[in-house]
């Protein structure tokens, strides 16, 4: 018999042990990364393979993610909170300490009611309605975030590096939320960066005989027309009358984009006599099937370009005009730009040269679509074409004193540039724990108006739980919080303790911001995920794969 | 008791060039307020060293073979020190470090640049700041003081730059317009990214732009179209309206620096002055034959008891010693 064919071993655990190995994996992590919270964080270090020197990171999300899974019986409660703070990180990229410790106190709390034979579910219930109303009350303090002095303070927040913060603020302040920005090891010791103004994609030119340059195969053309087909270019008999038809409309440069091209075509666009008259590059749309159609419409509404289309693509639904063939075509299906750039692994496309007013409204539709998208594939896809009509490109190239320095400051500008967009999107509130403290009074309100036990406890759990980040700040900042949080509580809303100036004061003034986007995740990860390990009665583990 | 007939005050028009006067820039700081005053027409760039009472050929020592149409020229905020000028030519632009007396051509990368409007930081001397609004290129910027040009166009969805309007207090907000072939757009980190206004008149061409702050107030801004008459915002461009009962094509605008919110408005060739923000206007009226306006200029800023420029569809340039003088309601 095939011993792959026998069930596997399982462990069932009950209440109340299937508690107490969730809260030991839950403590362990938080206590892990709890030391990280803060302008002035402690650091945790992670050994890796023998003989290298050990990782030291002082951000929770990188540690979540690095930290790896036991065999132990702890193991899913680790696995659960380090679940949830890996999406917080990937999807808001800050707030993952501040998750964890607001976690841990809602499940420490909630634990002490159910163990005394509270109703774990209509805790959940109270639990999601107070959720609701930290939520409502955040959305009212949130501010816009705009500028390059701001971006650059809340990036600073985040990355805790200065000059990588000063960096970020300005990149973001030129690209804006959509913009991309490509983040890339670098191979000094500084920071570099670089703009690229025009709508870009990561294909390059298709033979280097069609390349200007006299150096590398790269080409440059001013005043191009522009011609996109998602047709193979094979057969090089229809391309000679296409290079007529362009010459008889007056371009001397030619981009042409194509699903390829055969070594007759490039033959072809290349020989001296025609290129006596017109240059013509060739280049390849970046994507596949819905993506490339997409991209081709881009190009379109960009340049003014008819695109000629299989006829299978021609009955999909377009915002434009299209032919099936290129015999068809006529000098007013090319589409104009001012300037193409065409190198061996990219091409820009600057000054499209359509109607800007349809072009509008072209923006304006994909902007509606990006909000309304829930799907986060789709959505960075519709964030990505938005981009390269509206915020163009930049990148950064990470410098640092060795390899794995590098690597760190790289997830640091990733996570940081992914709060920055978000923050840009959302807005921001007063940081350092203040805007969680001033959702306290709408608790506070509501704790006063409940009844039963549950709905008391939810409302005490939260209340304790909003104050949690504040606490956890000054406490690795080495203070008693108990005196400072009072204090802080009596001077108003907004309010909190600079831990950089040792001065009570207005976050917003003093540049501590915290993204809304990512305050509220935190908040959400925070109350569903102790409310998902506060209503867990049994755990099945097949036996040596918890990390399933 | 004599009394003494009140006369229509006179003014004299001198000849610039033959073509029509394209633009009109003064210098306006220290001891050459009003003194240094420049006209770009399609023949070229003429200059006066008395405030457009006369006026001599400007680039005559490029010895051309044809004229040079200059459609844009702007002056150096601290020209006093630099001395600098440029000149929006097609295919570039032309600086003087010398107050106009010898001329560079400037480096720009293919393809040439028609440079349709410029603008300099206030804090040129210092940061070498300049925009160049072009007609096809969107806007160009260069922070050493015209010596390269980089396109800096993130967020700027129509690339037919008509027209550039700094904010007074740029050096602190960094914030500057740009008017387009449809609709305007606003940079608040120097001219490097923008982002689009919404006009109440939708995606009309901005042919004008005045950009001012009442003490302690938001900036003013006023944004004349070419159909849809003259909108503005007393918010910074949050808010826009739309100016009620001006029709025709809002060519120019001039806005007094501070204090009282003078405004004339340059519309198809008639030139209007308000001094509450549109409520009511009054027409500045030429002795004589009627003269069709093209640019205007307050060489020392707008103020009813300063000189005011017309630059003229004749070619000449009118100096109203006291703007005041010619308002009629």
């Amino acid at each position: 018999m095939n011993p792959s064919h026998q069930p596997e071993p399982r462990k069932i655990t009950f209440q109340p042990d299937t508690y107490q190995e969730i809260l030991e994996g839950v403590d362990r992590l938080v206590n892990l990364i709890r030391p990280t919270l803060g302008p002035l964080p402690r650091h945790v270090l992670i050994s890796r393979a023998p003989g290298m020197l050990p990782e030291q990171l002082d951000s929770g999300g990188m540690i979540a993610r690095r930290i790896p899974l036991s065999d132990g019986p702890s193991a899913l409660g680790t696995a659960l909170l380090k679940n949830a703070l890996v999406k917080q990180q990937e999807q808001v990229g800050d707030g993952t300490t501040a998750a964890a410790v607001m976690f841990q106190v809602a499940f420490h709390e909630g634990l002490k009611l159910v163990s005394a034979g509270g109703n774990a579910m209509l805790l959940r219930r109270f639990l999601d309605e107070g959720l609701q109303i930290i939520l409502r009350s955040l959305e009212l303090q949130r501010i816009g975030l705009d500028g390059k002095e701001p971006l650059t303070r809340f990036a600073e927040n985040i990355c805790r590096d200065p000059h990588l913060a000063q960096y970020l603020g300005e990149i973001f302040d030129v690209i804006g939320e959509f913009g991309r920005l490509e983040i890339i090891a670098g191979k000094t010791k500084e920071l570099e960066r670089e703009y690229i103004d025009g709508f870009y994609w990561e294909k390059g030119i298709v033979s280097p005989h069609m390349a200007n340059n006299p150096f590398r195969p790269e080409a440059f053309l001013e005043n191009p027309g522009v011609l996109v087909t998602n047709y193979y270019l094979h057969d090089p008999a229809p391309l000679a009358p296409l290079l007529g038809t362009a010459i008889a409309a007056g371009h001397t440069n030619l981009l042409v984009i194509a699903l390829g091209f055969s070594e007759k075509a490039i033959g072809l666009f290349v020989t001296q006599s025609n290129r006596e008259k017109i240059w013509v590059v060739g280049v390849e749309p970046p994507a596949t099937g819905e993506e490339r159609l997409d991209f081709i419409q881009d190009i379109a509404v960009l340049t003014g370009a008819t695109p000629i289309l299989r006829a299978s693509d021609i009955e999909t639904e377009l915002a434009f005009s299209t032919l099936k063939n290129l015999k068809y075509l006529t000098p007013e299906h090319f589409g104009r730009a001012r300037r193409v750039w065409v190198t061996q692994e990219s091409t820009v496309i600057s000054g499209g040269k359509a109607d800007s007013r349809y072009l509008r409204y072209y923006i304006q539709d994909l902007q509606r679509r990006y909000e309304r998208e829930t799907d986060e594939t789709a959505r960075e896809k519709l964030r990505v074409r938005l981009g390269k009509f509206l915020g163009g490109s930049a990148t950064l190239w990470i410098g640092g004193p060795s390899p794995l320095a590098i690597q760190q400051r790289k997830e640091l500008a990733e996570s940081a540039s992914q709060a920055l967009r978000n923050a840009i999107h959302s807005g921001v509130l007063a940081g350092g724990g203040a805007a969680l403290l001033a959702t306290l009074p709408d608790l506070q309100g509501r704790l006063r108006a409940a009844r039963g036990l549950e709905e008391r406890t939810a409302f005490s759990i939260l209340i304790r739980m909003v104050k949690e980040p504040a606490r956890t700040l000054l406490a690795n900042a080495g203070l008693n919080p108990e005196p400072i949080l009072d204090e802080v509580l009596q001077a108003g809303p907004g309010v909190g303790y600079d831990l950089r100036t040792g001065q009570i004061g207005h976050m917003l003034e003093a540049g501590i911001y915290d993204g809304v986007a990512a305050l509220q995740m935190a908040v959400r990860t925070a109350v569903s995920t102790a409310a998902l390990a506060l209503s867990t009665d049994v755990i099945i583990k097949k036996k040596g794969n918890q990390r399933n | 008791m004599d009394i003494e007939e009140e006369k229509d005050p006179e003014v004299s028009e001198q000849a610039v060039s033959g073509e029509p006067v394209l633009s009109l820039a003064a210098a306006q700081d220290g001891a050459q307020v009003g003194k240094t005053v420049f006209a770009g027409s399609a023949s070229g760039l003429s200059r006066s060293a008395d405030g457009g009472a006369t006026w001599q050929p400007a680039l005559e020592s490029l010895a051309l073979a044809e004229p040079v149409p200059v459609v844009s020229v702007a002056v150096s905020p601290s020209f006093m020190e630099d001395r600098t000028v440029i000149a929006g030519v097609p295919g570039g632009a032309l600086r003087s470090t010398d107050g106009g007396a010898s001329w560079q051509v400037l480096p720009f990368t293919p393809p040439p640049p028609y440079i349709t409007a410029l603008a300099f930081s206030p804090r040129f001397l210092e940061d070498g700041v300049i925009l160049g609004g072009t007609a096809e290129d969107g806007i160009l910027r260069s922070a050493n003081g015209g010596d390269s040009w980089s396109p800096w166009n993130f967020g700027l969805l129509d690339l037919e730059v008509l027209c550039l309007a700094a904010s007074p207090d740029f050096d602190r907000d960094e914030t500057i317009f740009a008017g387009t072939s449809s609709g305007l757009f606003r940079s608040s980190n120097g001219g490097r990214a923008w982002k689009e206004l919404a006009l109440p008149c939708g995606h009309s061409a901005v042919l004008s732009l005045a950009v001012g702050r009442v003490e302690g107030g938001s900036l003013t801004i006023y944004a004349g179209t070419e159909d849809q008459g003259l909108c503005f915002s007393a918010d910074g461009g949050r808010t826009w309206s739309l100016i009620e009962g001006l029709e025709g094509a809002v060519n120019g605008l001039v806005i007094s620096g501070s204090g009282a919110p003078l405004l004339a408005v340059l519309i198809d060739s008639r030139v209007l002055v308000t001094a509450d923000q549109g409520k009511s206007w009054q027409r500045i009226v030429l002795p004589g034959e009627k003269r069709a306006v093209t640019a205007m200029c307050a060489p020392a800023g707008l103020d009813l008891d300063e000189p005011f420029l017309l630059g003229l569809e004749s070619g000449g340039v009118v100096r109203l010693e006291r703007v005041g003088d010619y308002l009629q309601g």
